[in-house]
Order: C-alpha cells, then structure tokens, then sequence
C-alpha cells in the first residue's frame, strides 16, 4: 500500500473541474478538465488505493506541473508525473472504476 | 657443332646410321604424311630415287658424325690422316661431286632452286636437319643411359634462341622441368601440329628456338618429379615400343613401298605398322609383356615443392610485397606473398584456411617455411577487380559477397574489399574471389596488430564493417546490407562452422568459436526481430547494443536465474536469496543520489514556470520555485569545492536555475528541458547494481539512462503520459506493416518528437539501449514464466473494461490492444477480465526488475507488486479467462513454453 507524502498538484488555475466520460476508440474512457485543460484520466486501482488519480492533458503544448510523490512499502518515493490527490477528481475516478467494472460506463455520463 | 660435343657424343652417328636409305620420288609433302615413326626409320630426300646416292648421302654424314679419318697424300708426298668431313662445306662439296658424277637425275626445271638435289643451299639444308637432329638424339640417347639418367633425370625446357614467332606452347612451359622420361610431355613439345617433328628430342620445330638443359637428381627430387631412391628405367625402349604408326591414311602403293623399304623390321598388321621388339610382337609371340614402372605423373594443378624454382613474372603492388610468379614445372601462376611479417602472413594464410572450409571463394593457397620467412603461395585468379567492373555486374558481385558477409565479420577481415576495392577478383562466372585477407583476425591489412578493443570475443564487426560512414572501405560493399540478411548469412554458414574452426590455429579456436556463437545468438534475435514484424534498423541498432552489453561487462555480477519462493511470488530472489540479484542495490550497499533531489526539486520549479506561461498568466506555485532557489547555496558550493563529477553536476543545475530566474515574469519564455545529471557511481564494483554499470556504459556510448528513469516513472502512473506515449509511437514506428488503426488509443507522432526535441538523438539510442539491455536480461535469466529456449514469456493482463476483450472466456483470440501494455508476469493484479499471451521476448520492451535510481535500490515502475512488464501484444493471440478472482488465474507456470502454451 503506497501513501502520498508530497503534493505538488496544488496549481493555481490548474484546479479539478469536472470529470466525464468519453468514447474512447470504442471504449469508455474517464477525462477530466483542470482549469480548463481536458485530460486523460486512466484509473490505475493501486494509486486510486493511495489516493491519486493520474490526468495526462489531452493537448497541452508544455509541462504539465501537476504530480504527486508517494511512498511504498519499502519506504522507496515514486514521483507520479501528471497526477492529482485532488478529492473530487479521485472520487469521480473510483467511481468510474465502479462502472467500468460493473460494464455500465457509458459515454456522456458526468461524474 | 663443337669438338666437344663430337668427342662426347658416340650416338649421333647411330642415328643417322640406324635409318634405312629409302629412295622414292615421293615430295615433301608426301613424306610429311608418313607417320613420324616411319619417316624416323627412313634416311630419305625428297623426289630423290638413287639409293646409292643416298647410301653414300648417308655414308658421309656418318663420317663427319664420326670424326671418321682418311689417309691422305699431301702436296709434298707425305703421308697424313685428315677428316673424312671435316665441316659443312666439306659435305657439301664431296655430296654434290658425288651426285654429278653418279647422274643423279634432276628435272630441268628444278635445276638452281632448293629442289635440285645437287644445288648447295639443298644439300646444306639436309646436312643442317640431319646432323641437328642427330646431335639431338645424341643428346637424348646419352641422357637415357642409365647412370646419367639417374644422375640427371630431368630436362629442364629453355629458350636458347630469341625468335620473332616463339609458339606459344613453348612460351607456356619455358623453365618447365619434366622427367627425361616423361615421354607424353616432351613428344607434345615437339608436336607436328606445332610445326615439330613428332620425336621427344630437338630440335623443336624449325626455328623454335628451343632446348633442353639436364636438371639433377637433387633438383628433380625437391620438384617431386622423383622419389629418392628411385631408379629411372631409359625411356628409349619404351620409346621405341611404343612406336605403332598408323599408316591407314597412305595409298596402297606407298604402304607397299614401306613394306619393301622396312620390311624386316616392321610388321603390318590391322592398319598400323608394329616396330620388331615392340609389344604388339611380343604379344603375337606369345612373350608376356614386362610390367613397367611408369614415372609419377606430374599432377598439373599440385603446388611447387620449392619456392626457388619460380619464375617471378611480376609484382603486385599492395603494401605486402604480393608477386606473380609462375611454376616452371606446370606452367601455373601463383601469387606470392611475404605479408609485413612472418605472423602477419600466417595469420592471412590461416584467414584464407578458414574461409576456405567455410566454403568461401578464396585462391587455394600453401605456406611454405625455408626456415628464414615464410611465405604464402596462393593460385592466381583470372579476373576483374570489383572496383574495375561496370555498375551493374559490381552490384551484381556484390550481392554475393554480402552472402558471407558473416566469414568476413567473423574474421574481421576489414580490408575484405581493399581500398580500391581491388582485393575482390570477379572471375568470368561472376564468381567474387576474396583474394587478400591480410587484414583479418589479429592483423590489419598492412601488418600492424589489432588492439585488444579491436580484436576480441565479442564480434562487433558485424555493425562496424557495415557502417559506411566509420568503415568506408567495407562500407562501399556492405554498407546498407539489412541485419537480417547478415543474419540469414550466419545462419547459412552455421553448418560448416565447425570445420572452419578446425581449419584454424589451435590458439584462435577459442575465440573464432565464442564469437561465433555470440553471432549465432545475435542471428537467432535479429530473425525473431524480423518475425515479430520489426524493422530491419531497429533491429539492427537493438542488436548492437546488446553485443556492445556483453562486451561492456555489465553483466558481470548477473546471475543466471531468479527463483520464485511460492507461486506468485513477485519478489524472486537468487541462489543465495538476494532479491532480484544484483540487478538491483543490495541493502547496506544502497547510496543515495545526490543529483536525484537537486533534478526533482528544480524541475518542479521548471514545470510551474513553463505550465502558466502556457495558459498565459504568471500564478506559479511560489513554494516550487522558493525549494528550488533554496538549492542554490549547496550547489554553489559544489561548484567551488566539489569534485569534478560535483562539479559538473551543479553547474548543470545551477543553470537550470539561472533559466528559472530569467523565464519568470515574462510569459513568453521558457525554461529549457530539464534533464537530470547522471552522477558516475563511486560505489566498488563490487558494490554496483547491474542498473548502475548499465547507466555508467550508456553514459559513455552517448545514451542517459535518465531517459529510461523517467520514461520509468512516466509509465508507473500511466499508460498516456507523454513519456510513455513517446516511447509507444517509436514502437509503432517500427513495425513493420502496423498503423494507428491497429491499435487502440494510439500515441501521437508529436509525443515522439517532444521526447527527441528535448534529448536529441540520445532518446532513441537510449530506449534502444534499454531494449537491448531487456532482451539480454531475459536472454540470462531463467525465471518462472521465461521459457529462454522458445524465447518467449507468458503475460498475464487484466482488463479492468471485460468489454475491451471480445474473446469468449475459454477461447484464443486477438483483440485490440495499445502499442505497449502493461502485464503481470506472476499473478494478475486489479480487478477485470484476465488474460494470458505468450509474448515473444523481442516484444517485451521491460521488466520491473530493475532500479529506477542507479544505486538506490527502490523499484523501476509503479511497485513490485504489480510484476509489470511491459510488452507490444500487437497481433498475438490472447486466451480470455473471464473475470476471475486473482486466485483462480494458474499461476504454477513452469519455465518451459509447453506448460502455458495457449
């Protein structure tokens, strides 16, 4: 089990908005927009465990300055690069993951 | 004639004297139809029909032979002795009287021309012919009796005589030396269809020009021509023996004349003409034939015993001194060779040994030792040099050549093409012939020695002696030749590998057979590249590195295999239960990184600067950039008091943070791509991951394994970074046959050219490094699920989505997959539908084994407990096990690919 030990998404203006999803070459997908930038969020179950939630901006033409550093069991620190510990945006992925499971994620659903 | 000759010579007169005067008006011409065997036993004159004349012709000829004297009354009525015939004009003279006074009829016709029998330039002509012919024989005769002939067996072939029209035949084999005996040789030198006699004596035509000089049995012995010991039986009487003329051609009438003429000592019979004693007589008899000893025959393609007999005929050029000689003995060319010294051309003869028994076209060659320097003698190759060939039949050599560009790597025969591309010899089959190896093995082309970099274990010449750009010279002809075509060569050799390596010194053995079975293996990789649907240049470049891996050393402290306590195990240990080898930081010998928090820090300032610029304000997180203006004491005094590595290593930061300070503010700049400083670990070697020899050998060949690093942290939050994507779309670009549809979300080419436009050409040598160091490492280590044989591993992948895998549980199929997926290599993790794929080990592209931080010991992806590897499933078969609790999915594996076969 990993646990966060630094936040480095707390960015002005970079802020979680909302979270949807989108068909993804015939897929259900979960994006989200952070200050306006959409990004991808994919839903990796051992950083949902931990409290993160990964948002790689779909079009952005820089770096993206959100991420977060966890600690796993061996006490070994993991940068996790485009990535938020933001509550709603770790929500909304849980429960995407719900549904994705459930096979009931449908397009165009807010969450 | 000399007096010496005549005093010496008792036979010649025999010669003459042995024929039986025949006169028959026959021509010239009529004569030279009768078979040589007949006319030899005739004394006769064209169109003369005076035996007497002829007897006395005869009779005189035999005295001038002889030396035979007279009694003669002088001026002043003494009595003395004097020649019968003293010299040529004697004969002449006393014929030509003869003749007058006899009344030798001559046609009026003729009368003054060289046809009148009495005319002096006739009667010359006949002294001249018979007494040459018997001085010849008397040469040869005395040459056949025994004790000469053993003492002097051979004849050596020579010019006595420059003439304008020498026959070709004779050119061929002037210097020759063939046994006394030999009578096949000498009756061809002296051919009729050659203008000669027919007769294995002189003279040898008219005006031939040739002779004979004696050759002693020393000689003869060291040419081979003769065993010591042997004895040589005269061939006259076998000369003889053998004398059957065909006179099947000749008219009744003048097989009748003959008979008259010969008849005692001939016998007729079945259309030839038998000579008394000979076997055919015998034989009629009923006399046993006398077995005989034949002398060996001279094989005529065999090698000089002795270099001194050659005849130079011209220099080569090259550096080495390279000669064209020619043996006089057989009339072969021959190149040869000294090299720049006596090891330099052992060394070539043993390159062209080798190649020879690998079945490659190289001049059958010899060395020989006269105890001072050694030489190699090799046969000439009729042919053009490949630089000298028109455009479409070099292209056409040199498709043949690249066939066993695997000898010439193997060898390391960089001067295979010559710089003039002149040390290829195309015959007129188009065959190339690889004529001057001088530059394999542990030489190069002119005799220096190789270093130990350039000669060793580890065939690298596989790449160099392809890269037209470091190697021109090779390069022209194997430049641009795809690594599977080099690799299809190998394959082809395989066979007579073996052989070759016997064919070599004792001493190169060990290392011409580690380092083809390091070219065996890179073969077998690069075909499972081409079957796998890669390019032939990203297979090239993964193969190269991985050769220039095992030469690195950074295997060294490699185990052989990582064990499994209980199945699914993801933490594996070696033989003596150290977690993952020395493939990571052991604990206790764990160091941290210096530069790893200087990068983390700094580039969190970087991406803060960068991020607003982007959305055009200036809110930037101020805690970021304040951490990181905070580094800049310590690195400061790094940069005045550190070590160089300390150094070097905060100048790079210190700049980056100058960078920082400069973009701040002004929305339209940016601070450059922040990468990280590699620190050299200073940890023993005894105390070093195999990560950290990996990223010290990747620094120094122009890779950063902080590329790799980050791509590694990249991928351990997600499959869509654009670390991960950059990798993706180079993956993509290098199937062969793939496009974006094949895939599922698939990566951008500007992914790709971000990662390039920030580390320049060191992001594709680096991941390409990396993938070299992945096949290595699933190529060393035996681990459960890794089947090293079949070359494959089994993956175990969970589709969190069950809608994704369009398989029937229980059934084998394909489905649309990312370029390169995640997998589990022990059991599955997160919740979904499972699969298995049987992965080929060119399509794993990495492996959580490793350490992300050189020396630090921690992780490479996200943890050991998801055992991610990493791999491209495109178009290989899935087997779908449905949603399935993680303890229903087998996860007792095995090793071998039968146990999860699909």
């Amino acid at each position: 089990m990993m646990r966060i030990v630094e936040r480095l998404d707390l960015e002005e203006g970079f802020e979680f908005q909302k979270a949807y999803i989108r068909d993804l070459d015939g897929r259900p997908a979960l994006f989200g927009s952070f200050g306006g930038v959409e990004c991808d969020m994919e839903t990796k179950e051992s950083l949902l465990e931990a409290g993160v939630v990964c948002c790689q901006p779909v079009d952005f033409d820089a770096d993206w300055p959100l991420s977060v550093v966890l600690e796993g069991v061996d006490d070994q620190r993991y940068r996790i690069n485009g990535a938020t510990a933001d509550p709603r945006a770790v929500a909304a992925a849980r429960r995407f993951h719900e549904l994705l499971i459930s096979g009931e994620a449908k397009p165009g659903v807010e969450l | 004639m000399s007096a010496e000759f005549r005093k010496s010579a008792s036979v010649p007169a025999e010669k003459v004297g042995s024929r039986s005067p025949v006169s028959r008006p026959l021509s010239s011409g009529e004569w030279a139809d009768i078979p040589v065997a007949l006319r030899e036993r005739a004394f006769f004159s064209a169109h003369v029909e005076s035996a007497r004349f002829l007897e006395r012709t005869k009779a005189l000829l035999e005295d001038f032979l002889n030396e035979a004297r007279e009694e003669i009354v002088q001026p002043d009525g003494t009595g003395t002795t004097a020649l019968k015939v003293g010299s040529r004009a004697h004969f002449v003279d006393r014929v030509r009287r003869f003749a007058i006074e006899e009344g030798v009829p001559v046609p009026e016709s003729w009368k003054g021309s060289i046809r009148d029998i009495t005319h002096s330039s006739r009667l010359a002509l006949i002294f001249d012919i018979q007494t040459l012919a018997a001085q010849e024989y008397g040469s040869w005769r005395q040459g056949m009796q025994k004790d000469v002939l053993n003492e002097f067996p051979a004849y050596r072939f020579i010019r006595e005589v420059d003439v304008v029209q020498p026959r070709p035949l004779h050119v061929q084999n002037t210097g020759v030396v063939r046994l006394k005996t030999d009578l096949p040789f000498w009756l061809t030198m002296n051919s009729p269809t050659l203008g000669g006699f027919g007769v294995p004596w002189g003279p040898w035509g008219f005006g031939s020009g040739m002779g004979v000089e004696d050759v002693d049995r020393k000689e003869a012995e060291a040419l081979g021509l003769i065993k010591p010991g042997d004895r040589l039986e005269p061939a006259e009487k076998g000369f003889n023996d053998h004398l059957k003329a065909s006179v099947t051609n000749l008219s009744p009438e003048i097989q009748e004349f003959l008979r008259q003429k010969l008849g005692d000592s001939v016998k007729f019979q079945d259309g030839a003409v038998w000579w008394k004693g000979d076997r055919a007589s015998k034989r009629d008899a009923g006399v046993a034939p006398v077995p005989r000893r034949k002398p060996s025959p001279i094989d005529p393609n065999a090698f000089p015993e002795r270099l001194d007999i050659l005849v130079p005929v011209r220099r080569l050029g090259g550096s080495t001194g390279a000669e064209l000689v020619r043996d006089p003995l057989t009339g072969q060319l021959f190149v040869r060779k000294e090299g720049n010294s006596p090891d330099h051309v052992r060394e070539e003869f043993a390159a062209d040994q080798v190649y020879r028994a690998l079945g490659v076209n190289v001049p059958e060659a010899r060395m020989y030792d006269d105890g001072k320097r050694p030489v190699k003698l090799a046969r000439f190759i009729e042919g053009r040099t490949l630089g000298s060939l028109p455009p479409p039949e070099r292209e056409a050599a040199i498709l043949k050549l690249r066939d066993q560009f695997a000898a010439d790597a193997w060898l390391g025969n960089w001067d295979v093409a010559g710089t003039g591309l002149d040390n290829v010899l195309v015959d007129e089959a188009g065959t190339p012939w690889r004529i001057d190896n001088g530059g394999s093995l542990r030489f190069r082309a002119q005799g220096a020695r190789k270093t130990a970099e350039e000669w060793n274990a580890w065939p690298t010449d596989l790449w160099t002696m392809r890269d037209a750009a470091k190697f021109p010279v090779p390069g022209k002809v194997f430049g641009g030749m795809p690594i599977f075509d080099v690799s299809k060569g190998i394959r082809g050799l395989d066979g007579r590998i073996s052989a070759a390596i016997q064919a070599a010194p004792a001493e190169l053995q060990p290392v011409l057979g580690f380092r083809w079975e390091q070219m065996r293996q890179i073969a077998a990789k690069a075909l499972d590249y081409q079957s796998t649907q890669f390019t032939a240049s990203y297979s090239d470049e993964v193969t190269r590195w991985m050769m220039e891996l095992r030469k690195s050393g950074v295997f060294d402290r490699l185990s052989t295999e990582l064990r499994q306590g209980k199945a699914g195990d993801y933490v594996l240990n070696d033989e003596n239960g150290v977690p993952f080898d020395h493939l990571r930081t052991q604990k206790g010998q764990k160091h941290a990184d210096p530069s790893e928090n200087f990068f983390l820090v700094v580039s969190e300032a970087a991406k803060t600067i960068n991020g607003h610029h982007a959305k055009g304000d200036t809110a930037y997180n101020q805690g970021k950039l304040s951490n990181a203006a905070a580094l800049a004491p310590e690195l400061k005094k790094l940069s005045a008091s550190g070590n160089p590595q300390q150094k070097a290593m905060a100048a790079h930061y210190l700049g980056v943070l100058e960078g920082i300070e400069s973009a701040k503010g002004n929305t339209s700049s940016k601070v450059p791509f922040v990468t990280k400083f590699e620190l050299k670990s200073t940890a023993s070697k005894a105390q070093r991951s195999v990560i950290s020899e990996l990223a010290d050998w990747m620094s120094k060949n122009g890779g950063d394994w902080s590329i790799v690093s980050q791509w590694a942290g990249d991928q351990a939050g997600s499959s869509k970074s654009n670390g991960s994507k950059a990798l993706k779309r180079l993956l993509l670009d290098n199937l062969v046959g793939a496009s974006e549809s094949d895939f599922w979300d698939p990566p951008a080419a500007k992914n790709l050219a971000a990662m390039r436009k920030a580390h320049g050409e060191r992001y594709d040598r680096s991941m390409l490094m990396f993938q070299a160091f992945v096949q290595e490492v699933l190529g060393k280590l035996q681990f459960p699920g890794n089947d090293r044989n079949a070359r494959s591993v089994r993956i175990l992948r969970t589709e969190t989505n069950a809608g994704a895998v369009p398989i029937p549980v229980g059934k084998v199929g394909t489905y649309k997959r990312g370029v390169n997926e995640s997998g589990s290599l022990f059991y599955p993790v997160f919740t979904g539908a499972r699969t298995i794929t049987v992965v080929p080990h060119t399509r794993i592209t990495s492996l959580y084994f490793f350490e992300r931080t050189p020396g630090a010991g921690g992780d490479f992806l996200l943890g050991d407990m998801e055992n991610e590897a990493t791999y491209i499933g495109w178009g290989l078969r899935v087997l779908n096990l449905g949603v399935l609790p993680k303890e229903r999915v087998p996860m007792k594996i095995g090793s071998t690919r039968k146990e999860w076969e699909l």
